[in-house]
């Protein structure tokens, strides 16, 4: 991982892991294989390789590039029809470990077609290692060797950033949706991919009593008063801005850090899904933190 | 009472009450010809010649190799399981209306595939744990597993199927308000426990099945667990086929079918069993299909009488057909995707249950018969 | 007991019938024997219908026996005695759309399956009630009267003759017009003189003195009478049962009973 100074200011940084992201998309490379992706991260990966014109079927994960958006649909990740794989004439498949039902994963296996599990993928580990797998498979080790070096220029910016913190590590709280009147919000615990991506951005999780994904309520909100609440966002799922603001007008929880120190950030859905876009969004998050313990020390 | 004209339209649609053996044939036949469609039918493209060479002992060509494997090992097992799963819930559906005495009791309505689902969410989060608690080997564990999911389904669904009987039958008459009354709170108290369960104890792989069987699939099943159900479903067609006769006599009401010579603790216990032991089972390995048992037998008796000797027989069949073609469309309106098929039951069933209260009200205005 | 005395009898000796801590029968005796046409009439809540299930063997008996043809009713096999005795319930509530005929040779169920046989006796059956030519119309939208009449055919079909069999009818009447309640008192009498035991739970005192051969009277589930129609049903009896003051008048060799206008409701 490189190790860059401190004395860069952090917008520069971020620029620089941006550009370098857009350059990449804009390089489409010769793969002469039909290819179909099935898991958000396994179509992200492909594409960002700058393979993208060799995928002719994604499945209903897959939102990410907006390209993806355009392909034939294949069933969505978890219900996924080993037929409509087939239908695509595939001589490649490149497939996330969430894909089931498991008889469809068996299914795909028997048939004589090339298949790469990647893991479900939720460390920078297993990232990485998936980027180099797809990539020696399509011999774009190049794109590959770029790609990763940017995944780490984003994770190595975020603890650089973070490190001196260690006063003042502010304790985040992710919600897949934040709490309302008459449901608990799902909050993510340890052991979950928030869990991790709150590590990576240099922070602590504030909800460290549960493992996974768990319902939250108002009062144990109040009880873990995090220094920090991110709210997941996308088109159908997750907090709205009217359920956010909800949320924050909340007088039960007036008194909690976040809300007092109007730190309440939506943030996509979409940056749980550990594609290569992860060292971007973990400096992102960063950048977040940042302001609060920049705040908090003085 | 109905106006004459009315009267008289009735009349006519009653009197050419076709024979048995005719109607059995047809509906024959045409679940052959509907296997043949479906075995045809999918995101791959295929031709009925394709069809025939996979069954032919004749060595494929590598070209046809992958469309073999196609239609042999994607499409016929769904179609086998739809074949089985559509009898077993129309066969449920009309034992239990017989057993009610009510054209309304389909099992998912009054809550029978609730409790086959509160039964196959315990085996599925609680089966592994237990398994791990007494340190059983991987293979033993995975024969429990295996037999466990449908053994609980089954459970789940007699004792709820038990429930709904003790509550709506006062006195030997259904109260219907009462039964379809009971039905919601079970139906709630189902989703509940299945929430419960996914919220605390389940893993993500378990939440995964969890999630897409509760709106009813055909894609999650594998030969052996096809086999399995069948078992489970084809003996007990056999036992209700039997009881076509007494059925009849049970219609009049209990003490009229005691005093017509019926064993009519025997039949309510066979019913009960055998009717939860289908849903049970079909929900273990396809989660909840619901209305097949509510529409398919309405349509066979609005056709051929309510007579049971027919009504069963026929209904298997036609119950077949309808989970067949249903399947069809299930895999190819959203192609290459699939839609799952309890949706597709859902959207059709629905709207022809409120059809089917609203012409029940106008005709006998005292009470929900039809 | 006399066995010989009591073949072709159904008899119910010291019949008590408790639910919970309520008493609905204590100690009543009844007997059906053939050709005789009986009664069993009472207030609201005297258990005749209890006594009639009883009787049938559908429901269960605290205390006393119930023998047919000197055999404990328990022992015999339903359906050879399904085949022997029928029950005609005051009301029916089957919601399916069967035809008439569907629901005649539903009664053919204890029956061995003769499909030409069925079909004969069926047809009779419909016959006898005056609905043959409507027949294969259906059921639902009859009227609530021409649903019974249906169910009587039936029961007719069910036993097929009157010889030694045993015909029960709860409250036949009620839903009938006046043409058919002839009908019914009709068929129940032809049947008794040709060899049928008939019993019929009434709650018209004038039907009873009519034509009942015997006349059964309970209140509160006990025994009040038992005998000829004119023994029991005596003004002194009824005011002291019914709480109401009436006389029996004659006129052509009809009995009537003319209810006192003022009474005190006890």
């Amino acid at each position: 991982m490189l190790r860059l100074s401190t004395k860069r200011s952090s917008l520069l940084n971020f620029l620089i892991v941006a550009s370098a992201q857009l350059a990449l998309s804009n390089t489409y490379a010769e793969v002469d294989e039909r290819i179909v992706t099935i898991g958000g991260a396994a179509t992200e990966i492909v594409f960002a390789l700058g393979a993208g014109s060799s995928v002719v079927a994604a499945d209903l994960s897959s939102i990410y590039p907006p390209q993806a958006r355009e392909l034939p649909m294949v069933g969505y990740v978890r219900n996924i029809s080993p037929e409509g794989v087939l239908s695509m004439s595939p001589d490649l498949i490149i497939a996330t470990g969430a894909l089931g039902p498991p008889t469809a994963r068996k299914m795909l296996e028997r048939l004589d077609i090339d298949i790469i599990w990647l893991p479900n993928l939720s460390t920078p580990e297993e990232l990485l290692s998936s980027i180099k797998t797809v990539s020696e498979r399509l011999a774009l080790t190049e794109a590959a060797n770029a790609l990763i070096e940017q995944v780490n220029l984003g994770l190595a910016q975020s603890e650089a950033n973070s490190s001196n913190w260690t006063k003042n590590i502010p304790s985040v709280l992710f919600l897949l949706e934040p709490p309302g009147k008459s449901t608990p919000g799902m909050g993510g615990g340890l052991d979950s991919k928030a869990n991790t991506l709150i590590d990576l951005a240099g922070g602590k999780n504030a909800a460290n009593r549960f493992a996974g994904f768990k319902p939250v309520s108002m009062e144990s909100l109040v009880d873990m008063n995090p220094d920090i609440i991110l709210v997941g966002q996308s088109d159908r799922h997750g907090g709205s801005p009217e359920s956010i603001q909800a949320m924050i007008a909340t007088p039960a929880l007036s008194e909690v850090n976040a809300i007092k120190k109007d730190a309440v950030y939506p943030v996509p859905l979409d940056d749980l899904a550990f594609g290569p876009r992860l060292g971007e969004v973990a400096l992102r998050w960063n950048t977040l933190l940042a302001n609060h313990a920049a705040q908090d020390k003085q | 009472m109905p106006t004459p004209s009315q009267a008289t339209q009735q009349n006519a649609a009653i009197k050419g009450r076709l024979s048995k053996g005719s109607v059995l044939c047809f509906l024959s036949i045409l679940l052959l010809i509907c296997v043949f469609w479906s075995l045809n039918s999918g995101a791959v493209e295929t031709t009925l010649s394709d069809v025939i060479a996979t069954f032919s002992f004749d060595e494929p060509s590598s070209k046809s190799q992958l469309k073999s494997i196609v239609i042999s090992e994607i499409r016929l097992p769904r179609i086998v399981l739809a074949f089985l799963v559509g009898a077993a819930l129309t066969l449920a559906g009309s034992l239990l209306q017989g057993l009610f005495r009510n054209p309304l009791a389909d099992p998912a309505l009054i809550g029978v595939s609730s409790g086959g689902a509160i039964g196959a969410v315990t085996a599925i989060v609680l089966l592994p744990v237990i398994a791990i608690k007494l340190k059983l080997s991987e293979g033993t564990a995975q024969i429990i597993q295996s037999f466990g999911l449908p053994v609980l389904a089954m459970c789940g669904a007699i004792a709820l199927t038990f429930v709904i009987y003790r509550v709506s039958l006062v006195r030997g008459r259904t109260h219907v308000p009462a039964m379809l009354l009971t039905g919601i709170a079970v139906n709630a108290i189902g989703g509940a426990f299945v929430g419960l369960v996914v919220t605390v104890f389940a893993t993500d792989e378990q939440l995964r099945t969890i999630t897409f069987w509760t709106l009813g699939s055909l894609s999650g099943s594998n030969w052996n667990n096809t086999i399995i159900l069948g078992l489970f479903i084809i003996i007990p067609i056999f036992i209700a086929l039997r009881q076509d006769r007494a059925l009849n006599a049970f219609l009049l009401g209990e003490a009229e079918a005691f005093h017509l010579g019926v064993n009519t603790q025997h039949v309510k216990r066979t019913v009960i069993l055998i009717s939860a032991i289908m849903v049970g089972a079909t929900v273990a390995f396809c989660g909840i299909i619901g209305f097949v048992g509510l529409v398919v037998p309405h349509m066979v008796r609005t056709a051929l009488g309510p007579d049971h000797k027919l009504l069963l027989p026929a209904g298997i069949l036609l119950g077949a057909i309808t989970l067949v073609v249903a399947d069809v469309f299930a895999r190819t309106l959203l192609s290459p995707a699939e839609l799952q098929i309890g949706i597709l039951t859902a959207t059709i069933g629905g709207p022809f249950f409120l059809a089917l209260l609203i012409r029940s009200r106008s005709v006998n205005n005292n009470s929900l018969s039809l | 007991m006399n066995l010989s005395n009591t073949l072709g009898h159904l008899m119910a000796t010291g019949i008590t019938v408790r639910v919970g801590k309520k008493t609905l029968l204590e100690k009543v005796d009844c007997e059906l024997i053939p050709g005789k046409l009986d009664v069993i009439v009472g207030p609201n809540g005297a258990g005749k219908s209890t006594l009639l299930r009883a009787i049938t063997g559908e429901y269960p008996v605290d205390e006393g026996a119930i023998t047919l043809d000197g055999r404990p009713i328990e022992k015999i096999d339903n359906v050879e005695l399904a085949k022997r005795r029928a029950c005609l319930p005051q009301f029916s509530s089957l919601a399916f759309p069967f035809t008439i005929r569907e629901v005649v040779s539903i009664g053919r169920h204890p029956h061995p399956e003769d499909p030409k046989n069925d079909r004969a006796i069926t047809e009779a059956a419909v016959e006898k009630v005056g609905l043959v030519d409507r027949i294969d119309e259906g059921y639902l939208h009859l009227s609530g009267g021409e649903k019974q009449r249906v169910h009587l055919a039936r029961v007719l079909a069910q036993l097929e003759k009157p010889k030694e069999r045993f015909l029960l009818l709860d409250e036949p009447t009620a839903s009938l017009d006046l043409t058919y309640q002839q009908l019914v008192f009709d068929i129940a009498q032809e049947w008794a003189n040709n060899g049928a035991a008939v019993l019929i739970v009434l709650h018209d005192l004038n039907q009873a003195m009519r034509y009942a051969q015997s006349v059964t009277l309970l209140k509160d589930g006990q025994l009040v009478q038992k005998g000829a129609p004119r023994s029991v049903l005596t003004e002194g009896i009824i005011e002291s049962v019914y709480g109401v003051q009436a006389k029996w008048i004659e006129a052509d060799g009809h009995s009537l009973l003319a209810v006192n206008q003022k009474n005190q409701y006890r």
